[in-house]
């Protein structure tokens, strides 16, 4: 792929718009597999001509107790909505965990960025932030937060 | 203003990413933004979109067994420090931690935000800050490696 250059021709799927969505709703987290929860977090976007796109999760926690550590990570759907093909399942690796503060029910925060490859250039995909606990109800989500931005 | 089909790509469509870190150890003691010293920040031009990646980083850590944590997060100003706030210091859009549960030690973690609505063109500055999440006495919360990186976006 060439680099853009001073007055280059810019078409739509070169470049398509980054986009973000948060949410700032209290989720107790009690399931053991990823799920979107019931306040979503997610954001419709086009795939870039080079079909790479960065995705950004980040998130604030409680944990009223430590040890059952919390994972929040993000799912790629082709379409608008999660009805489409799966196209990046939610996975620990991509998103973020932790295992609590010493001291009980301590909001902590940060966020983690991985890449996806191989997305169809011009389609529409559709993203959303997830989150699980490995066991017991000991987490909540305070905050979660999804960019995606095309990427060369 | 978003990037159209067909529109001519200026100089100003993607200018350059701009990054900041230092190593200095911060300990703030009160529950009040501060830029600490030194500070971190960059100015930085607003590419076409009027969209930005803010990324942070930091290590943070508690050194007793309280529950107070460091926050770093960023403010983001017309022009410099002295201008108009465009984005206020968000606790959510930061980095809070307690560091490493049983030993206090720094925990470096990273996060991002978006930044959008930005006059294209026009020249900002974001600037890295800090606090506590309570009153503490100095050395209690820690922060350290501080870094601020601005990324242009489409």
């Amino acid at each position: 792929m060439p680099d853009i250059g001073i007055g280059d021709q810019i078409t739509t799927a070169w470049w398509p718009a980054a986009v973000e969505d948060e949410d700032a709703t209290d989720l107790v987290v009690t399931s053991t597999a990823f799920i979107p929860g019931t306040s979503p977090c997610d954001v419709t976007f086009t795939a870039s001509r080079t079909g790479r796109a960065a995705v950004c999760v980040a998130g604030n926690w409680t944990q009223a107790s430590a040890g059952n550590r919390i994972f929040i990570s993000y799912e790629v759907y082709l379409g608008t909505s999660a009805a489409g093909t799966l196209v990046r399942s939610a996975r620990s690796g991509f998103g973020i965990s932790d295992n609590g503060a010493t001291g009980g029910s301590l909001e902590q925060g940060w966020g983690n960025m991985t890449m996806i490859e191989g997305l169809t250039p011009g389609a529409t995909y559709f993203a959303r932030v997830v989150h699980m606990t490995e066991a017991g109800t000991t987490s909540t989500v305070t905050h979660r937060r999804i960019i995606v931005f095309p990427l060369p | 203003m978003a990037i159209n089909a067909g529109s001519q790509a200026y100089g100003v469509d993607l200018p350059p990413t701009q990054y900041d870190q230092d190593w200095t150890t911060q300990s703030p003691t009160t529950t009040t933004y501060t830029a600490g010293q030194p500070e971190v920040g960059v100015n930085f031009v607003a590419p076409s979109s009027g969209r930005v990646l803010v990324t942070l980083g930091a290590g943070t850590r508690t050194t007793t067994a309280v529950t107070t944590r460091a926050v770093v997060t960023f403010i983001v100003y017309n022009d410099n420090s002295d201008g108009p706030v465009v984005q206020a210091a968000d606790f959510n859009n930061g980095i809070t931690g307690i560091g490493t549960a049983s030993v206090s030690q720094y925990r470096y973690v990273g996060t991002f935000k978006m930044i959008s609505g930005l006059t294209p063109g026009r020249n900002y500055y974001a600037q890295m800050v800090h606090r506590s999440t309570a009153a503490v006495a100095a050395g209690v919360v820690s922060i350290a490696a501080r870094d601020i990186s601005v990324i242009p976006l489409t």
